[in-house]
């Protein structure tokens, strides 16, 4: 089974809702995998997936036979291997269709490096995000340019940005001040070096612009995707569009 | 060598500068920053450090062009190239530009250790 997502498996097949992942993910940090599910994984120490397994048995959710069979269902050979790829298509419209084998790897990417350099789970919700109003909050964005282009950004709260400001930077980042400012550029643009570098494997050369920062307004863009990332310390959105993403000023 | 190395450390990054001037500074050495490539050509000039730690991506001017006229100016000082955009093209670009070393973000302790031996002898030669 992929250590990152069984989570995200079992919200792709409908055995979880988006509300259910919301309230166990950050029962993981605590949880510690029992034996049983650390050997039905055929892993030696605990995982990300491991660990949320051990959280639906601690909270009522599963009992440790049906969290074994679970196991063993997603760690069968004829189990999505990409899971986080899965779920982006889900949300995808067809006006993204040309973009979308490159979005679903850009999100892959993102979410595996979002769990790493946060130290916590997360999953891509299978339903869209709904922007309600865009006051006290932020947007980085970045652009990649060459052969192939397209904008990325994370659009969030300002009580999130701090959070994953003071995750990435391990700072003490209690606004949204230059350095949760720097932080999060600096995060995107990691990701999305390790993007270019992935791309650069098929062939394909990629530039990075410097990124951006805008606060208070509501994204959008052409060919855009948007998803809502679930995680254990908040939700957020990420975005992909083919152009830049466009800002309508947030108005009193 | 027993004097202290003085490292250029370029990055538009605050995030970054704090991070790699803690690390170089535990290492014993002396660290001086800027924020962009035209900074740092300047500080190149002015300040003429042991080595370069520079990033790629950076506004205004970046760090391929920084490292173009390092080259022209001072091609003695070992530079070390710091950035997230770090393709194969990118890497044989510097490299052919002058740069010793190419560090992939996010870094580790060991790399940046290696990065300053590799400094550190340049250092020594050119002495």
């Amino acid at each position: 089974m992929n250590s990152l997502y069984l989570a995200q498996h079992l919200l792709n097949d409908g055995v979880l809702t988006a509300d259910d992942v919301r309230a166990l993910l950050p029962k993981c940090e605590a949880a510690e995998p029992c034996d049983e599910i650390l050997a039905a994984a055929h892993e030696k120490k605990a995982t990300e997936s491991t660990k949320f397994a051990q959280a639906l048995v601690d909270e009522g959710r599963l009992v440790m036979a049906d969290a074994l069979d679970l196991i063993e269902k997603y760690s069968a050979e004829d189990a999505d291997a990409h899971p986080v790829a899965t779920a982006v298509g889900k949300l995808a419209d067809e006006s993204v269709d040309y973009e979308l084998p490159s979005y679903c790897e850009f999100c892959e990417i993102f979410l595996r490096s979002f769990i790493r350099f946060m130290d916590t789970p997360a999953v891509v919700s299978v339903e869209p995000p709904i922007f309600g109003d865009v006051s006290e909050t932020h947007i980085v964005t970045q652009k990649l340019s060459g052969d192939l282009t397209f904008v990325t950004g994370i659009f969030t709260s300002d009580d999130m940005f701090v959070e994953m400001a003071k995750r990435y930077s391990h700072e003490d980042i209690e606004e949204v001040d230059e350095l949760a400012i720097d932080s999060l550029q600096e995060f995107l643009n990691v990701i999305n070096g390790l993007f270019a570098v992935d791309m650069a494997k098929q062939q394909r050369d990629i530039d990075l612009d410097a990124p951006q920062v805008i606060a208070n307004s509501m994204p959008g863009g052409s060919n855009t995707l948007k998803v809502e990332v679930i995680s254990g310390i908040g939700d957020f959105v990420l975005m992909t569009a083919t152009d830049e993403i466009a800002f309508r000023e947030f108005m009193e | 060598m027993d004097r202290k190395l003085k490292i250029l450390i370029t990055d538009d990054s605050k995030l970054l500068r704090k991070k790699l001037r803690a690390e170089l500074e535990s290492l014993g050495c002396e660290v001086i920053e800027a924020e962009n490539g035209k900074e740092a050509v300047m500080k190149d000039l002015q300040e003429k450090p042991d080595g370069v730690f520079l990033d790629i991506v950076m506004p205004e001017v970046g760090g391929i062009e920084a490292l173009q006229v390092m080259h022209e100016v001072n091609p003695e000082t070992p530079v070390v190239m710091l950035s997230s955009a770090g393709t194969p093209q990118k890497l044989m670009e510097t490299l052919k530009l002058g740069a010793i070393d190419f560090i992939q973000k996010p870094y580790t302790s060991v790399q940046v250790k290696k990065a300053l031996e590799a400094i550190r002898k340049k250092a020594e030669q050119n002495e």
